[in-house]
């Protein structure tokens, strides 16, 4: 298991977002986590980030507490939010120089790295432009090359095709998938439950706590030939997105 | 790493050429409202009627000419120019971190293998950059220009050649700018809430850099010894700050 919880809680004050959750996150596979608003979800990301402390309880990445990771293991975990988190005066290519630099590798090797995502995301034409003329799709593509800049061994998403139109969010998802299919640990946290459906391995359904979680059988692959998505794609819609 | 992530903060105030206008104006008004005062002062000296003139109109103005007044003209000036520049990178330093925190940057930066002593350090370095070169530029300008001036042989201990004041201008007012800055930064990535996090920035910055100010200015009669002193303890004052700033900016920040 590349990322575990057990008995995890989190409190904020007085209260409590999250307790006793129990779950197991497998490389090569997408774990979707759905529930209400406020219902923890982000908050459990941010745990297996490392980026919150659990107040009971433990979370492990790649046998590590969480909270160490970032440190001991550089670039073990990836994250994408819903606000893609760029520097928006800055272009693509400067926005990846600089995270990438945070984790210690070179401009040059940097754009080695990232030039197939950027292809594969269609963002090779715009990556030196300043991010603030970019469409939100694009910078939310750029997130998700920035997250596999360093290759993670676990990828966390949280609610990363919020606001966008479908084919941008599709693309995000294929790429997600695509990026499980190579062997990495995907956390999902969605309320796109069609999406959830079908890209995911696994599903919690999280409301303070694990309240289930499903299991879907078999390969999982994101439909591509949906009436309205070919709509979109036979009159060139939203290609720039 | 810290200069990694000064040198994205130099790029993006470069990219905007309109806040590093409106800083090098800034420094422009107070320096050029000092260089007019002496420039006038100039004027008055050197014509005895005007000097009993203004000798009727205010009591610092005697038997000693317009001297003492020209002392407490550039006094002033010296207070100013200093409050400013502290001021200034306290304000960049502050919004820094609440900028990541806006744009949603802060959790990659904390997610990154980046300690946060070299975090706090790279931000307030980055804060200090474009302020630091303009109020070098201008305020030695002015300074340079003041130095031509007649009068200025009666606040010689304000003003170049001066040990104290070449202390007070290269080492210890960035030493107090950076103190500033540091604890600027610190509020503005510890507490929760943004707007509360912009408030505490601006009572921190009026309050610490008047006093900073006050004490660089006020000091330079009594020496270079004196002045150094000054500067270390900003040094040390915030070699303190980043290191208990980084025990601050835990993880939980990411929140």
């Amino acid at each position: 298991m590349i990322a575990v919880a057990r008995a995890a809680g989190r409190t904020f004050g007085d209260a409590v977002v999250l307790r006793d959750v129990d779950l197991e996150v497998p490389g090569g596979s997408v774990t979707g986590l759905i529930g209400p608003n406020g219902g923890g979800k982000s908050t459990l990301l941010l745990l297996f980030a490392g980026l919150l402390t659990p107040t009971s309880g433990d979370v492990t990445v790649d046998g590590l507490p969480a909270t160490r990771v970032a440190l001991e293991k550089r670039g073990t975990v990836g994250l994408i939010t819903a606000d893609a988190g760029l520097y928006p005066l800055l272009t693509g290519r400067e926005n990846l120089r600089f995270f990438g630099g945070l984790y210690g590798l070179a401009a040059n090797e940097v754009d080695a790295r990232s030039a197939p995502f950027l292809a594969e995301l269609d963002l090779s034409g715009h990556v030196d432009r300043p991010v603030s003329t970019w469409s939100s799709g694009m910078r939310q593509k750029l997130s998700l090359a920035r997250a596999l800049l360093m290759k993670p061994v676990l990828l966390l998403l949280d609610e990363p095709t919020a606001n966008l139109d479908p084919l941008a969010a599709h693309a995000i998802h294929a790429a997600v998938r695509a990026e499980a299919d190579r062997g990495t640990a995907v956390v999902l946290a969605t309320h796109d439950l069609v999406a959830a459906e079908a890209i995911c391995d696994q599903v919690a359904l999280i409301d303070g706590t694990v309240v289930t979680v499903e299991r879907f059988e078999g390969p999982r692959t994101l439909p591509e030939a949906g009436r309205l998505l070919a709509l979109y794609r036979r009159n060139d819609v939203g290609l720039r997105s | 790493m810290i200069l990694h992530i000064a040198r994205r903060e130099w790029l993006e105030q470069w990219r905007q050429p309109v806040m590093l206008g409106a800083i090098a104006a800034l420094f422009g008004v107070i320096a050029g409202v000092a260089c007019l005062g002496v420039f006038f002062l100039d004027r008055v000296g050197a014509d005895p009627a005007l000097v009993r003139q203004m000798a009727t109109w205010t009591s610092v103005v005697g038997e000693g000419g317009v001297g003492p007044l020209a002392e407490a003209t550039i006094s002033v000036a010296n207070w100013l120019v200093f409050t400013q520049y502290l001021g200034i990178c306290a304000v960049l330093a502050g919004h820094s971190l609440l900028h990541d925190r806006e744009k949603g940057t802060l959790p990659f930066l904390l997610l990154a293998p980046v300690g946060r002593v070299e975090l706090l350090a790279g931000k307030v370095l980055g804060a200090l950059g474009p302020p630091t070169a303009l109020y070098l530029l201008v305020d030695g300008l002015a300074t340079a220009f003041l130095l031509t001036r007649p009068i200025h042989v009666h606040a010689a201990a304000l003003l170049p050649p001066s040990p104290a004041w070449f202390v007070a201008f290269l080492v210890g007012a960035p030493a107090w700018a950076a103190f500033v800055s540091t604890v600027c930064a610190i509020v503005s990535s510890v507490v929760s809430d943004v707007r509360t996090a912009q408030q505490i920035v601006w009572l921190v910055m009026f309050f610490a850099t008047f006093l900073c100010g006050f004490a660089l200015s006020a000091l330079l009669p009594q020496g270079v010894a004196v002045e150094a002193t000054v500067a270390g303890f900003g040094l040390a004052a915030t070699g303190l700050a980043i290191w208990g700033g980084s025990l601050l900016m835990r993880r939980d920040l990411g929140r």
